[in-house]
């Protein structure tokens, strides 16, 4: 078998320099491949993508407040619902159904409050109101309503307060809640 | 001097079922595809080449863009589903036992076909670089028998390449990856080196265009050549076959899955446009078992190395190629005989060397049969190429049908790699993406395996006559099962899916899958408990 005579064309050179570029590109492509990611950081990652449905105890103050933007900023990746919930403490002097007219008020502007900061992060949001003896029997009474998966807590502490004080509801919302519990402590001025 | 570790070999406990290994890299589970699909091209060239005269690059277009609809199928199954079996696993799961057997016997009339079709080419190769440095023609030395000539030393060189691979098969899969790999790596180099060279130094547009006005063929032609063509495509299935073996498969598989779809594509389409711009196509009639050789020899300055250098290279690769057939017929069977679809006889693995030595030893004879048919036909390369068609294209469009049904039926696996184009339907309460590609790409091999039907006198009588003769056996294990033949046995995929993505540290899809199921499950019981209250 014999060779022909050589033969230079433009397009025979631009249709070797697409082949070639073309093989390179593929064959780059194949060889960087993103990192292997360890089951332990996967399992991590997916318990916090996994809270789909967080509670957050409302009331007029600051930490109360960032505990909202916290909640919305650990729900944000996988669009949780946050459940705002404001528990009017009703005193055993009176029945359970009695009308509290000022702290619904002020209820419902620390609910309205809380809505606002949750739209600015476009998740899904509701508002609850309760009355209970005590605020942790009404939080732990609306996570098992809610079937919420983790409470987030803001609570403002004095800052010569003994560091194991975080007050009467926390301590009794972090002993008997039946989900995670997320307590932001907050230090405040004395 | 050996360690005592390195020649201990570990027993299998009796009664205890032993897996494949996961051992097969990225270079490596790309190479297992391209082993099978990259030497297609050696084989395929010549035939398209006298079949679609000068519309053989417009033919190798048409399938190349069907076979890339398959190559998308097959990577998104391969993917969400990383075992051995392929494309008879995807429709056992996708259509029921029935089907999944008559996948399974389609794709191993191809692996069967495989064997012998690259075993006779790659022998064909051989006898060219003979040509080319003694001036020999072994490929016509012929003995009459009866009313036939038989090609003698053709037919007995590749039953002993057969026999050879039988056996480098049965010592193990570590050995021939390697050989595998690095042949396959001096075969990409060399295939790039003859169409780069052949277009700077030899390629002529005006003889291309020539071949596309005057020497375009008739419509008949033109069927039989495209279908002809998908042959250049067949053994993606590979990858899928190794998926099991490979490291991180929802993350390599896609890759090596799509850049070998490419790259085949890109070979075939550039060969065969390189090979119209150089020769005339009649050039290539009686070269169907060295075009590319041919083609090689012809570049100035190169030729008359890259000749030989091609010759021998193409003996190399198909070799590889006919190798690779042996691997996925033994790994197919295994992974029918596992699923219930064949008898377990089949499903034992050696214990010294831990590969399938029945499996290797059965379909192997079985191309070492077929090869001797063959050779008593006019020409042996065109009997098995239209065999091969008719297995490929039956298999795909069951592949793409199961595809389709799969995101219906199973929407919760995740797939790392999903066909494009996809439209959004809502179904029982669920939004399926149904894949509008899936769908163009099952018409399209539709109409090759009817093409195939059309125009192949052979393929259609032996191609259905091979499924028949499987089903028959299918009947018969089936009733000694006490199975009947239409049912579906009950498997728990879901379980077996879990096991698979943690045997293949795949824990983003593992948690993906899970998620999933548990949503699932979550709907079923507040749909449960729904109904109950209705009801009190």
């Amino acid at each position: 078998m014999t060779g022909v005579g050589i033969q230079i064309s433009s397009l025979g050179a631009l249709l070797a320099l697409v082949f070639v570029g073309a093989m390179s590109t593929l064959f780059y492509w194949m060889f960087h491949l993103p990192p292997v990611v360890p089951h332990r950081i996967v399992t991590v990652r997916r318990t916090v993508r996994a809270l789909r449905r967080i509670l957050v105890p409302v009331v007029e103050t600051v930490p109360a407040e960032r505990a909202v933007e916290l909640a919305c900023r650990i729900g944000e990746e996988q669009k949780a619902e946050i459940i705002l919930a404001y528990v009017i403490e009703i005193p055993l002097t009176l029945p359970l159904n009695a009308r509290m007219p000022d702290q619904e008020a002020a209820g419902r502007k620390a609910l309205d409050t809380a809505e606002m900061l949750v739209q600015r992060h476009n998740l899904p949001v509701r508002s609850r109101m309760i009355p209970a003896r005590h605020a942790a029997d009404g939080i732990l009474h609306l996570t098992q309503d809610e079937d919420a998966d983790v409470i987030v807590m803001g609570v403002g502490v004095k800052r010569r307060a003994a560091p194991e004080q975080l007050g009467r509801t926390a301590e009794e919302v972090i002993r008997r809640a039946p989900c995670e519990v997320v307590l932001d402590k907050v230090p405040i001025q004395a | 001097m050996k360690t005592v570790e390195s020649e201990m070999v570990v027993a299998p406990i009796e009664g205890e079922k032993l897996e494949l290994r996961r051992d097969v890299t990225v270079w490596g589970s790309y190479m297992w595809g391209y082993a099978d699909v990259g030497a297609d091209i050696y084989a395929a060239l010549g035939l398209v080449m006298a079949a679609a005269q000068g519309a053989t690059n417009i033919a190798f277009a048409f399938a190349g863009l069907v076979y890339i609809m398959i190559g998308l199928a097959y990577t998104e199954l391969a993917a969400t589903y990383p075992v051995a079996g392929g494309g008879q696993y995807f429709t056992l799961r996708g259509l029921g036992d029935f089907w999944g057997f008559v996948a399974g016997s389609a794709l191993l009339l191809d692996y069967t076909i495989d064997i012998a079709l690259f075993a006779v080419a790659s022998m064909g190769y051989l006898n060219a670089l003979v040509g080319f440095t003694t001036g020999v023609d072994l490929t016509h030395v012929s003995v009459a028998l009866g009313p036939v000539d038989i090609k003698a030393v053709w037919l007995a060189e590749s039953l002993f390449l057969i026999g050879a691979l039988i056996w480098l098969n049965i010592k193990g899969i570590r050995e021939s990856s390697l050989f595998n790999e690095i042949i396959g790596a001096v075969d990409i180099v060399t295939e790039s080196t003859i169409i780069v060279f052949g277009l700077l130094l030899a390629w002529k547009p005006e003889l291309l265009i020539h071949q596309w006005t005057f020497e375009f063929p008739s419509l008949d032609r033109f069927m039989y050549g495209s279908s002809l063509a998908i042959i250049s495509f067949v053994g993606l299935e590979s990858i899928s076959q190794a998926a099991q073996e490979t490291r991180r498969p929802a993350t390599i598989v896609p890759r090596t899955s799509v850049t070998l779809v490419f790259t085949v594509f890109i070979f075939a389409l550039f060969f065969s446009t390189v090979s119209l711009g150089i020769l005339p196509w009649n050039d290539f009639v009686g070269h169907e078992q060295d075009a590319i050789a041919l083609l090689a020899s012809r570049i100035p300055l190169l030729g008359i190395i890259a000749g030989p250098f091609a010759a021998m290279l193409g003996a190399s690769i198909l070799a590889i190629s006919a190798n690779s057939g042996v691997m996925s017929a033994s790994r197919l069977t295994y992974s029918m005989s596992r699923y219930g679809l064949l008898s377990d006889w089949f499903d034992k693995v050696h214990s010294k060397y831990r590969t399938p030595v029945r499996t290797i030893l059965i379909f192997s004879l079985i191309g070492a049969a077929q090869t001797i048919l063959s050779f008593l036909t006019p020409s042996a390369m065109d009997t098995l190429g239209n065999m091969y068609a008719f297995g490929a294209t039956l298999g795909y469009t069951l592949v793409f049908i199961s595809l389709i049904k799969l995101r219906f039926s199973d929407p919760y696996s995740p797939r790392p790699f999903k066909m494009p184009f996809n439209v959004k339907w809502r179904h029982s309460d669920r939004v399926v993406d149904v894949p509008i590609l899936g769908i163009i790409g099952m018409l399209g091999v539709s109409t090759i395996l009817f093409e195939v039907v059309l125009t192949h006198p052979l393929g259609r009588i032996a191609g259905p006559a091979w499924v028949i003769a499987c089903l028959i056996y299918f009947y018969w294990y089936r009733r000694s099962q006490k199975i009947r033949v239409t049912s579906t046995v009950k498997r728990d995929w879901e379980s077996e899916q879990i096991e698979v993505l943690t045997g293949a540290e795949e824990w983003e899809m593992l948690e993906d899958y899970k998620e999933a199921l548990a949503e699932r499950d979550k709907k079923i019981l507040s749909a449960g408990t729904g109904q109950r209250i209705g009801r009190s």
